[in-house]
């Protein structure tokens, strides 16, 4: 049985429990948690650069270390090493720092995990490990109400969302006489039942990702959190949804009557037109970056309908490219909070004169979250349009084209305080800012790579491609 | 060894991005490097027109494999249509850094906005790749976005966003058009010069052909789609106007040629019949609201429409002498247009009002300013000796004898009508605003000064150009005179 490829999930996993059984008893290494955290997650992705695509099968074939699942598990780490960078200074002197990583650590085991499951009760409580971490990390900053809010209703719905998921579960075994994803496929079984149990459990990851009409916890929950955190729910439990959704419609298409792919369809036009529009009166920097993950997760979702070469590696590279696209502005906002400036958009107003590389870094963001050069985001969303033109999904991509020109408006909004205007006198606010620097190497990093992505996209899409070939 | 054409790119990619790192305190270094580059520019331009060979085809050729899965490819390359559009591009460059010349505020970031532009312009023009095509038709969005906004007048935001959104959803509807190409062509490329040698059903290529008009229609600006140019023109700071009607514009133009034409000749000939009838339509309207209008800067703006319309007619005949007449209206335009915008910011600069009603004999104390204005206006009316009269003539004479219209003379008469409405205006912005007694309704009235050197420069050199050009087009004609059968070969 080989290690190495499900050696990254071990390493976290072990980490995250062994940090906070350890740690406690180091009196001084205590404070090196987050830089400790940072260079595990690192390091457990090398495995990966020594043998991809790899082809192994754990525990009589429920994990399976495949191309795919090695490719979402650097997206996680990539995701996951940017906000614990970005803690060390956000999260700086709090108590409980020890438990704040290792937290982060298991949360990202568990997606690891997640990726590498062909099993339902293994996605079952993998999911469960990310999830109950998550709730927890929420709720960290234990003396701000909103923190807490946001928590108690990720959690409810998290909760509700989990049960629906078992229950889908179980109809499928109760079906099919199996927990295994390839087993449910061409199982002789009452498709009702199979039906009814897909559903289901199509329903408890919708919420995971966001989709309409599991959208709602997320604005509130995203301005809660530690603005790290958001960042974090934002772009790798998201990641981790579409993980499970994209494997089960790529390799274990259950057999559903082709309605159900149009229903779908639906389901990505409605999430696409709720987020953006819904953005467009946001005031706070948080909400609306929710709202545009949202959007976001309406432009993924219409790989999972098409289902072609071009839209599986697109969909994976977007997720990939999101993983810088996406955190790099909840870093850039705790990096403003921080200073001590604010989370609404006017009070960005001339900020590029305090912090020019930071600034630009965001425009970048907001580029790509648009879908303009010189951006990664630019190409993975384009090619997203060209699968559904592939599969003969022009509404699907009409919708997208729409919807990308309404969200133009609310980017570049951010992007008209930060640079366009300015606070007359000039003068009086142009002091750098007071930041610290893990803080500003995170945000600058995301920024170095959402314009690398788009300079070595041959390269991102030859892995994105290689990745796909797992599950196609 | 790096190819002229990506040369012609790189030097103001990287003069764009020092300038952009410059402080604003080093202002007169930052105007010198600003000139410096965009002259150095404008004659690596003129060495390659020397060693263009007209009626070679497809030269100086640059390909290198992108993303091959998709078939995206670096491929550049120039014949006389594009080799005019770089000519242009390259000549204005330096003209609009020295319009520029008085400006202080961001001044770093000013010049490396603009120069940024030229290079995704150049590379927009070289293109050969359709997806590459479409990088530098977004990118040029970014900075002009920056340059109306930050710069521009009262209202420059909402022109800005306008413009942008506008512009941005169009491209995205051609893009569309694209991966249909792309996909229905079955070639796996977007490579131009081979998606030339697909030939889709009509059927198919009408909703293409459609898609991409869109696209390249809002740019152009076809009517009903050009409410964003006045708002844009007119906020704009004036050497932004000129850049934006002198050649932004004419990524339309030149993408309609390039794309709709070439690409999808069968779609072409059947919609000629529609494009010629919005261009007649871009003529006609536009030229009445110009006449309409009490801000001179909104006089010139909307006195771009006609013009591209013109060309629209000429390139809609399908047949070669409306061609030729179309792009050299395209050439043409950017000449007076250029002139005319630069003018107009001139005057607003001493005067402190573009309002018509507020300003009259300005003759008397600007007479070199107003010598200039009286080319350009006579340039944009078509008078005989200055360039755009030949490329109108041409125009109509091919509108004439088309082939491809239905009732050319009905065309013909609209497009006339326009034509002397256009002169109207003109006639009489000059009549009220140049000529007689003196009179300016604001503080600023007392203290007008005649041209700076630097305006001296510009508009002696873009007067000089319309005059040349007027009197010998034979270059131009030669440069371009395969264009029109090849495009109708359907070969790039």
């Amino acid at each position: 049985m080989e290690i190495l490829p499900v050696l990254p999930h071990l390493v976290t996993l072990t980490a995250g429990l062994a940090l906070v059984l350890v740690m406690p008893f180091l009196k001084d290494l205590k404070w090196r948690s987050g830089e400790v955290s940072l260079a595990i997650l690192i390091l457990a992705t090398l495995p990966i650069a020594l043998d991809f695509p790899a082809e192994a099968e754990y525990f009589g074939g429920a994990i399976l270390v495949d191309g795919f699942a090695q490719f979402f598990v650097l997206v996680f780490h990539a995701v996951a090493a940017l906000v614990v960078l970005a803690s060390l200074d956000f999260e700086h002197g709090r108590k409980n720092q020890v438990e704040y990583y290792s937290l982060i650590l298991l949360a990202t085991a568990g997606m690891d995990i997640v990726a590498a499951s062909t099993e339902l009760i293994a996605i079952f409580l993998a999911i469960e490990i990310t999830s109950l971490s998550t709730y927890a990390l929420v709720a960290f900053h234990k003396d701000e109400g909103r923190s807490v809010e946001g928590a108690i209703k990720y959690f409810l719905v998290g909760a509700f969302s989990s049960a629906i998921l078992l229950f889908g579960i179980s109809l499928l075994y109760g079906a099919t006489g199996t927990t295994f994803l390839s087993g449910i496929v061409g199982a002789d079984a009452p498709l009702g039942l199979v039906l009814l149990g897909t559903v289901m459990v199509i329903a408890g990851f919708g919420f995971k990702v966001a989709a309409v009409p599991f959208h709602t916890w997320a604005p509130d929950t995203y301005e809660g959190a530690p603005t790290p955190i958001s960042g974090y729910l934002a772009s790798a439990s998201k990641a981790a949804g579409f993980v499970v959704l994209l494997r089960l419609f790529y390799s274990y298409p259950p057999g559903l009557p082709e309605s159900w792919l149009a229903v779908l369809a639906a389901v990505a036009g409605i999430t696409m037109i709720i987020g953006n529009v819904a953005a467009l009166p946001q005031r706070n920097l948080k909400r609306l970056l929710a709202y545009s993950g949202i959007a976001h997760t309406g432009y993924v979702l219409i790989v999972a309908v098409t289902l072609n070469e071009t839209g599986a590696a697109a969909g994976l590279a977007h997720l990939l490219v999101y993983a810088f696209i996406n955190t790099g502005p909840f870093l850039f906002i705790a990096l403003v909070d921080d200073a001590g400036i604010g989370e609404r958009i006017d009070d960005l107003t001339g900020i590029y004169r305090r912090a020019p590389y930071a600034t630009f870094s965001m425009a970048l963001f907001m580029l790509a979250l648009i879908g303009l050069p010189p951006t990664g985001g630019f190409f993975t969303k384009l090619f997203i349009f060209l699968s559904a033109i592939q599969a003969g999904y022009w509404w699907l991509a009409a919708i997208g084209v729409v919807m990308s020109g309404v969200s133009l408006y609310y980017y570049v909004r951010i992007i008209k305080f930060a640079f366009v205007d300015e606070d007359r006198p000039v003068l009086r606010r142009t002091r750098p800012l007071e930041t610290s620097r893990a803080l500003r190497l995170s945000v600058l990093f995301c920024g170095v790579m959402t314009f690398a992505t788009f300079v070595f996209f041959a390269p991102l899409w030859d892995l994105a491609l290689a990745a796909a070939q797992s599950v196609l | 060894m790096i190819g002229i054409l990506s040369l012609q790119m790189l030097i103001p990619l990287v003069t764009g991005i020092v300038l952009l790192l410059m402080k604003d305190e080093w202002i007169g270094v930052v105007k010198k490097f600003a000139l410096g580059s965009t002259l150095v520019s404008f004659a690596v331009s003129l060495y390659m027109l020397s060693r263009f060979q007209i009626g070679g085809g497809i030269q100086f050729e640059e390909s290198v494999m992108w993303i091959e899965p998709l078939g995206v490819s670096y491929h550049l390359g120039v014949d006389g249509l594009a080799m005019s559009m770089i000519m242009l591009t390259q000549f204005f460059m330096p003209l609009i850094v020295l319009a520029s010349w008085r400006e202080s505020y961001r001044i770093s970031q000013y010049y490396g906005l603009l120069i940024l532009n030229q290079f995704a312009l150049i590379g927009l023009f070289a293109a050969l790749d359709l997806f590459v095509f479409y990088i530098f038709w977004e990118i040029l969005l970014i900075p002009m976005y920056f340059l109306v906004a930050i710069w521009g007048g009262a209202r420059s935001k909402y022109a800005a966003i306008k413009f942008f959104i506008y512009s941005f959803f169009s491209s995205l509807v051609m893009l569309l058009g694209f991966f249909a190409l792309y996909f229905y062509s079955g070639m796996n490329t977007f490579d131009m010069l081979e998606l030339t040698k697909a030939s889709l059903p009509v059927a198919i290529q009408i909703p293409i052909f459609l898609a991409i008009f869109f696209g390249v229609g809002v740019k152009m600006p076809i009517v009903p789609f050009h409410t964003w140019l006045p708002d844009a023109h007119v906020e704009a700071p004036s050497p932004v106007s000129m850049l934006l009607a002198a050649v932004l514009l004419k990524m339309g133009t030149y993408g309609f040629v390039r794309l709709n034409l070439t690409l999808l000749p069968e779609a072409a000939q059947a919609l000629a019949w529609f494009t010629g009838a919005i261009a007649v339509v871009m003529i006609v309207y536009c030229s009445l609201v110009a006449m309409a209008q009490e801000d001179m800067k909104s006089v010139i703006a909307y006195a771009s429409i006609p013009s591209m319309g013109i060309f629209l007619l000429g390139v809609s005949t399908l047949n070669s002498i409306g061609m030729k007449g179309g792009i050299f209206q395209m050439f043409n335009h950017g000449l007076y247009s250029g002139l005319l915008f630069f003018l107009v910011g001139v005057f607003y600069g001493r005067t402190h009002t573009r309002m018509i009603n507020d300003m009259s004999g300005l003759v008397h104390r600007v007479p070199i300013l107003v010598a200039m204005w009286f080319v350009g206006a006579f340039a944009a009316l078509g008078l005989p000796g200055l360039s755009p009269f030949i490329s109108e003539i041409t125009t109509l004479i091919g509108t004439w004898s088309s082939t491809a219209l239905p009732m050319p003379m009905l065309y013909l008469v609209l497009a006339l009508f326009g034509i002397l409405v256009t002169a109207g205006y003109l006639l009489w912005v000059i009549q009220r605003v140049m000529l007689g007694s003196y009179r300016v309704d604001t503080e600023y009235g007392d203290s007008l000064v005649d041209a700076h050197w630097n305006e001296v420069i510009v508009g002696v050199v873009l007067v000089i150009s319309l005059v040349v050009f007027g009197v010998y087009p034979a270059p131009f004609f030669e440069l371009i005179g395969e264009i029109p059968t090849r495009v109708l070969e359907g070969v790039i």
